[in-house]
């Protein structure tokens, strides 16, 4: 989820969660933020690429390799 | 629509409710056109320059602290005038209300004596930055916690800022209070608009504050208040769309 720095002090939520000028935060409705952006209230700060999956072949050579200098 | 009657008119002068000293309550606004006609026209053309605004309020004299002589006087030769808002609805500024404010510089105070009735008084008001078109976003009554308010829906928004009115008549809060409006796109997250200066403890207060011209505000606003102590404090806020 992208990271957003407030540029205003703004409220949102249920129950209410205040956040301050100042503050990064990754939790704001989506569809605020095109708004929030457009005048300026938010910058995004941080936006996470999406989480590759790792193939577990990739990992049987070189742990075959590592046995091998320990013997 | 619903016609109103003017015998209930709230008067709010700067920290102080003159409703009960008036009577009457004459809100002029104007706007000056400048000439365009040039040869060959047939009719004189125009176009709208600056607006202006003037009040006068007329009623009853009474010399007691805290009265219309006193609070009125306070303001004669002084620059920053006094905050004024008025509801003529009479309905106590509740939420969603058209009410009229304006930073008011006295132009004229007379009081009038006659031997045959009652001691009146009147004052005349010269609009400073004009008259707002306000709307109440908080009725003028005494709350004992912090709140937010219901939303008011503008149904639009509008992009040259405006002013915002606070009136604080009476406080009992043995700690500071901070109040605000703030506006939303879509009723879900707000935004701080305007931030009042933090009305300290048993103090009253009344601020006007602007949002610069070109300022995007929102469809929908609302006022909110973070009171830290204990105790009440009696308020109403407006704000004006430019």
């Amino acid at each position: 989820m992208a990271s957003y720095k407030v540029l205003v002090g703004l409220d949102y939520g249920n129950p209410s969660k205040r956040v301050e000028a100042g503050d990064v935060v990754s939790d704001l409705p989506a569809k605020s933020i095109g708004w929030l952006s457009e005048q300026l209230i938010i910058e995004l700060v941080d936006e996470v690429a999406p989480t590759k999956s790792v193939k577990k072949e990739s990992l049987k050579e070189p742990l075959a390799e590592v046995k091998g200098e320990v013997a | 629509m619903a016609f109103i009657h003017g015998k209930a008119t709230n008067v709010l002068h700067n920290n102080y409710d003159l409703s009960s000293y008036f009577n009457q309550a004459a809100v002029s606004r104007s706007v000056a056109p400048a000439e365009t006609s040039t040869f060959g026209a047939s009719a004189k053309t125009y176009i709208v320059g600056l607006q202006d605004g003037t009040l006068s309020l007329s009623g009853l004299f009474d010399g007691a602290a805290n009265a219309v002589d006193e609070e009125i006087t306070a303001i004669l030769g002084v620059n920053t005038g006094g905050i004024i808002s008025i509801d003529p609805a009479g309905a106590s500024f509740i939420k969603g209300s058209r009410v009229i404010s304006l930073t008011g510089k006295l132009t004229s105070y007379q009081i009038s004596a006659p031997v045959g009735d009652v001691v009146s008084a009147s004052a005349d008001f010269q609009a400073d930055e004009g008259i707002g078109n306000s709307i109440s976003l908080r009725l003028w009554s005494a709350e004992t916690a912090s709140t937010n308010t219901a939303s008011h829906d503008s149904a639009a928004s509008s992009a040259d800022g405006g002013f915002g009115t606070l009136h604080v008549t009476a406080n009992t809060m043995n700690n500071s209070s901070v109040f605000k409006v703030q506006h939303s796109s879509d009723n879900s997250v707000w935004v701080d608009l305007i931030t009042f200066s933090t009305v300290a403890t048993v103090t009253l207060a009344s601020q006007r504050t602007t949002v610069a011209l070109g300022t995007t505000v929102n469809r929908y606003l609302r006022a909110t208040s973070a009171d830290s102590g204990t105790g009440s404090i009696t308020y109403t806020i407006n704000f004006a769309r430019r």
